[in-house]
């Protein structure tokens, strides 16, 4: 299965221009993921552009001062990337200090697993606290050498499998105790989750040496979650939902997410090339038939903390046009001509 | 006649009469290719006459595209190019059902029910097929919406605080559906409108009571308030008598200026210049031009192997509002559309 470079190329573009008249400077969730999202596709399309988009954002994030890494904000590593795609030393400034700060602040439930930020009775966990807690351990420890900031990030990971993974689907629950009862598990599998957790244990395991003791053990996880994973696709390449309900709703954001990071785990021969590569393909393919002609991506959940009932994910709504799915959409086009 | 001639004579005669079926398939054949050009799109249309009437009359001669009177069963036996059904809101879903089943692309006006297990069904069915099933949202070919959706998308008027929506006279609208058995038909389109514009769900929707209200809907009733990501949205259904020119009009207020979209293509916009600007003023022909557009894009949509603008996912806001205002009418409390998360709250 092939794609034509051009027609993503294109779609990235349509995106763009749409998403672009937005105001990016603020810096949120999903500002900052459509602004990584650029990085990459001026990486895959050589075209400096996005890049420079990006870096013009940043300058005026910088003069108003809101330029650091945040704890409110930490599902995406923006300036991490940035770091990557400019080599400036200054996109890590601070970066040890907060993440040592994170380390040592954030609230842990009962059996270690972190919890979100703003929880008072420790007890909520979910895969986006996880995904994003674990990189910026695991990127501390690529910085300074450390493999102490390593074993944290596996220890979460091991911490969070034990509580979310369900054993019949090798699915993920999105999260626990968010509800009055701190050991309750999110019902159900929201593809997003799904997404996101892969998302965490890839780039986590991009920071890890394969030198190191836990490198076998993340590699595993990836390919196990890998392999429940290609089961639950679709003939069109679309992953539902709730994703092992083929019934609810294909839902765009999560598959694209998906196809960013099986893609990544191909290319850096963490998972086989068969048969991911023609899975990811496939689901790239599927994606780009939710672009609208004004730019606009379909069929995006509306994102969404964990919730309490399944009923609750399958009839989250799903409106065409805002930022998170963009950012989404570019990523699924930029991967298959990513080399790093 | 001699034997030899009678003979000559009779076997002319069986010759032709043996060549009539293969003049008659090679007729049918011709007839056939006259009656559908290489490149047309025909639309099975499932509704009735007089909708058929006014319909062929706005879409006019669309490019590449036509509209046929069929029913369902005529429409599979016929294997259209798409079927679009705009029957009593009740019995779309289940000519949908049953034709995208059968493999024929469908466009369809909404299939209004408040269960949810409807909406469930519709988009099993969406899902176990791989030709497109659209939802006819008319009013997202505006170009006054779709300049509207651009422009708050862009921020151009700053951070949005509230939105009010008033709806006057509906039936000014001629993309407005009107359902005696459904008062709330109107309001529905312009709720999914509303949302599909700023890329948002409606989180929770309160319908105040009025007791004198007969029959009780949440038109009949007047007012309603709904709740976004973090701002109110007023809805008005009392038609407000200074401005009855207009079917109905969404302001979008934000903390840089003002948007204010009408029915027909009306477009206005005040920012920090301080002076209303009219973007594009009313014109009841848009109607035509976006219902076009709308049978345009499916087409393409079907040609292309894409999904069209309006999908089955665009019926779960509906379908969800529809049984929120009726919970709302009985309690009188708030509903929530949408299940929030543990420990998050909107007040209405």
């Amino acid at each position: 299965m092939n794609i034509e470079k051009e027609t993503l190329q294109h779609a990235v573009e349509v995106v763009f221009q749409r998403t672009a008249r937005k105001d990016c400077t603020l810096q949120t969730f999903a500002n900052d993921l459509f602004l990584e999202s650029l990085l990459y596709c001026s990486e895959a399309f050589g075209r400096n552009v996005y890049q420079e988009y990006v870096l013009n954002i940043m300058n005026k994030r910088e003069k108003q001062g809101f330029f650091q890494f945040s704890r409110k904000q930490f599902y995406t590593f923006l300036p991490y990337n940035l770091w990557i795609s400019t080599g400036e030393e200054k996109y890590l400034k601070d970066f040890i200090r907060f993440a040592s700060e994170l380390k040592e602040s954030i609230g842990r439930d009962k059996d270690g697993a972190v919890v979100a930020p703003d929880d008072g009775r420790k007890c909520r966990i979910s895969v986006m606290i996880l995904q994003g807690y674990a990189t910026i351990m695991s990127r501390a420890g690529a910085l300074t050498g450390d493999t102490g900031w390593f074993d944290e990030a596996v220890n979460q990971f091991d911490i969070y499998r034990k509580a979310l993974r369900d054993e019949k689907t090798g699915l993920w629950h999105h999260g626990r105790g968010w509800s009055d009862d701190p050991s309750f598990l999110s019902p159900g599998f929201w593809n997003q989750a799904q997404a996101w957790c892969l998302r965490g244990m890839s780039e986590v395991l991009d920071c890890f040496p394969p030198s190191y003791s836990e490198y076998g053990k993340m590699l595993s996880m990836i390919n196990e979650t890998a392999l429940s994973l290609i089961r639950f696709q679709d003939k069109a390449g679309m992953w539902h939902q709730i994703t092992d309900l083929p019934d609810s709703y294909p839902e765009t954001g999560g598959t694209a997410l998906l196809a960013f990071y099986l893609m990544k785990a191909v290319r850096k021969k963490w998972i086989p090339e068969q048969p991911f590569t023609d899975a990811t393909l496939k689901a790239i393919t599927a994606v780009l038939k939710y672009l609208n002609r004004d730019g606009s991506v379909s069929n995006v959940s509306y994102f969404t903390d964990p919730l309490r009932t399944e009923e609750g994910y399958r009839h989250l709504p799903a409106f065409s046009g805002e930022t998170q799915g963009a950012a989404l959409f570019l990523m699924a086009c930029a991967a298959p001509f990513l080399s790093t | 006649m001699n034997r030899r001639s009678f003979l000559e004579r009779s076997m002319v005669l069986t010759a032709g009469l043996l060549s009539v079926p293969a003049i008659s398939n090679k007729a049918n054949t011709i007839r056939k290719e006259t009656a559908k050009e290489p490149h047309e799109f025909i639309f099975a249309a499932i509704c009735s006459a007089a909708r058929f009437g006014q319909m062929k009359a706005m879409l006019g001669p669309s490019a590449g595209i036509k509209l046929v009177k069929y029913t369902p069963a005529r429409a599979i036996r016929k294997k259209v190019s798409a079927a679009w059904i705009a029957r009593d809101y009740r019995h779309r879903q289940k000519h949908l059902i049953r034709l995208l089943a059968a493999g024929i692309p469908v466009l369809a006006e909404a299939p209004y029910s408040e269960e949810i297990s409807d909406f469930d069904s519709l988009q099993k069915a969406a899902c176990s097929t791989s030709v497109p099933a659209g939802i006819a949202l008319y009013h997202r070919f505006l170009p006054a919406c779709i300049s509207a959706r651009e422009l708050l998308s862009a921020g151009r008027i700053g951070k949005l605080t509230s939105v009010q929506v008033q709806i006057n006279q509906p039936e000014r609208d001629p993309l407005l559906p009107s359902y005696s058995f459904l008062p709330e038909a109107p309001l529905l389109v312009l709720l999914n409108l509303l949302q599909w514009l700023l890329s948002q769900p409606l989180l929770a929707i309160r319908v105040v009571r009025k007791e004198t209200a007969t029959p009780a809907s949440a038109v009949s009733n007047g007012m309603s308030m709904g709740a976004m990501e973090d701002f109110p949205v007023r809805i008005t259904t009392v038609p407000n008598f200074y401005e009855n020119s207009s079917a109905w009009s969404m302001l979008f207020i934000g903390e840089k200026g003002q948007i204010r979209l009408g029915a027909n293509n009306l477009l206005e916009i005040i920012d920090t210049s301080g002076a209303w600007q009219r973007q594009s003023g009313e014109d009841p022909n848009k109607a035509s031009l976006s219902i076009r557009m709308c049978f345009e894009d499916f087409a393409l949509a079907v040609k292309e192997g894409r999904q069209p603008e309006g999908k089955t996912t665009d019926m779960l806001p509906d379908c969800l509002l529809l049984n929120a205002m009726h919970q709302s009418l009985q309690t009188g409390k708030g509903e929530l559309l949408v299940e929030l998360p543990f420990g998050k709250a909107i007040r209405l």
